[in-house]
């Protein structure tokens, strides 16, 4: 009776250390712990205020604020390439010393894992011939061409006439009835990862977002990747959720300053990591 | 003898209960679980900036030596949201720090409280999982 109880005290102590040591370590990076329902964000502030009125047609403009950082669903099996990408990159969630998140060097988030995180601030522009989505992180853009043009046919070939990669791709859009607005991206850069999990991509990577405008308040981004090099199926990454401000404006300036984060490295988190 | 093993059982599990919800935040594999509070330290530069609002302070430890402490917040941008302001805390300020100290040993931490004289509370970590922003813990998906 002594020994067995002295078994379960081991065994649940055992269990309990390394689920609570899971818990904490594994699919808890910055972007996923961030989705924290209840958090102090802007967002948070204005998700329960209501549809403001009904959905304008054709319309996604405007200055919205997201959950600090998406919610990512389960990926699907990766394939050998993309388990090798995948192990080579190492999450902050280990420490800001160890990490190898390009994130950590100012580099540019590029897309889609601009859209699945650091969301405090999106703006919505149409333009003749193009829609520009501006992220307050960093003050970057895309322009999706609505003017029927087609995507690359190739990116990163060996071919004089094959486009460039970009850290933003190349992005065309078109309205699908009155309250949706699909976009496909292709070409982003592979150096960028997929989401601050560390999942991969790669250049091949096609991906389509449906934003929608599901009130006056309220638009979200439903974002599907599909790339057979990396992952063995195609998948909806994330239905990421934003808020109209009511100012219209975002409240403050939010940039990754490269000499600023040399300052917090050298004070905290090398200090930190070692 | 067995209730003995009984009580060493429950005092494993509760021990495991309060420290293994480890806050889900970037990093937080390279800080202590639990918590460390620190009365008198004197704030000595607050530098406003990304990634992280640092505030630096200096504490005396058990032996009355001074130790300079580093400690890092959230972003502006989210301390803002929580009532700070980039002159909320200055140098100078005599205040009680609620740290998770960083398991290297160095003197930095992850900062999840701060209370002024007078009683005032600014929440260090609007988004972390230590529930000081006035929100419960909740384990993260």
């Amino acid at each position: 009776m002594r020994n067995m109880l002295k078994g379960w005290i081991v065994t649940l102590s055992g269990l309990l250390f390394f689920s609570s040591y899971a818990w904490s370590q594994t699919g808890q990076p910055a972007d996923q712990q961030n989705f924290n329902p209840g958090a102090n964000t802007l967002y948070d502030k204005l998700k329960n205020t209501g549809p403001g009125g009904p959905a304008p047609r054709h319309d996604i403009s405007g200055f919205w604020t997201g959950a600090l950082g998406a919610k990512i669903n389960p990926v699907p099996p990766m394939t050998p390439w993309g388990q090798e990408q995948f192990r080579a990159h190492k999450t902050l969630q280990y420490g800001a010393a160890a990490s190898n998140d390009p994130f950590k060097l100012c580099d540019p988030l590029g897309f889609p894992r601009n859209m699945l995180s650091s969301l405090r601030g999106i703006a919505i522009a149409e333009m003749q011939g193009k829609m520009l989505v501006m992220n307050q992180y960093n003050r970057v853009w895309r322009a999706i061409w609505t003017d029927g043009r087609e995507l690359p046919k190739s990116v990163g070939g060996r071919s004089a006439d094959s486009a460039e990669p970009m850290f933003y791709g190349y992005s065309v859009g078109h309205w699908d009835g009155d309250y949706s607005f699909v976009v496909n991206t292709v070409g982003s850069d592979e150096r960028s990862w997929l989401d601050g999990q560390g999942h991969p991509h790669s250049l091949d990577m096609r991906v389509q977002e449906r934003f929608t405008r599901v009130d006056h308040n309220t638009l979200e981004d439903t974002i599907t990747i599909d790339d057979p090099k990396t992952y063995t199926k195609p998948f909806v990454i994330s239905t990421v959720s934003f808020r109209w401000i009511p100012e219209q404006e975002f409240p403050e300036e939010f940039l990754c300053v490269p000499s600023e984060m040399s300052e917090y490295m050298r004070i905290m988190g090398d200090p930190a990591g070692k | 003898m067995e209730s003995k093993l009984l009580r060493c059982l429950a005092l494993v599990v509760g021990l495991l209960t309060v420290c293994s919800p480890m806050f889900a935040h970037h990093g937080s594999a390279v800080f202590a679980a639990n918590e460390t509070v620190l009365k008198d330290a004197t704030v000595t530069k607050v530098i406003w900036a990304n990634p992280h609002v640092i505030v630096e302070f200096d504490v005396k430890d058990e032996n009355g030596n001074i130790v300079h402490w580093a400690s890092e917040a959230s972003s502006p941008p989210g301390l803002v949201q929580v009532g700070w302001s980039r002159n909320a805390l200055q140098s100078g300020d005599v205040v009680t720090v609620y740290l998770h100290p960083a398991k290297s040993g160095k003197p930095v931490a992850w900062l999840t409280k701060v209370v002024l004289p007078g009683g005032k509370e600014l929440c260090g970590m609007p988004t972390g999982g230590t529930g000081y922003c006035g929100k419960t813990l909740t384990p993260n998906p």
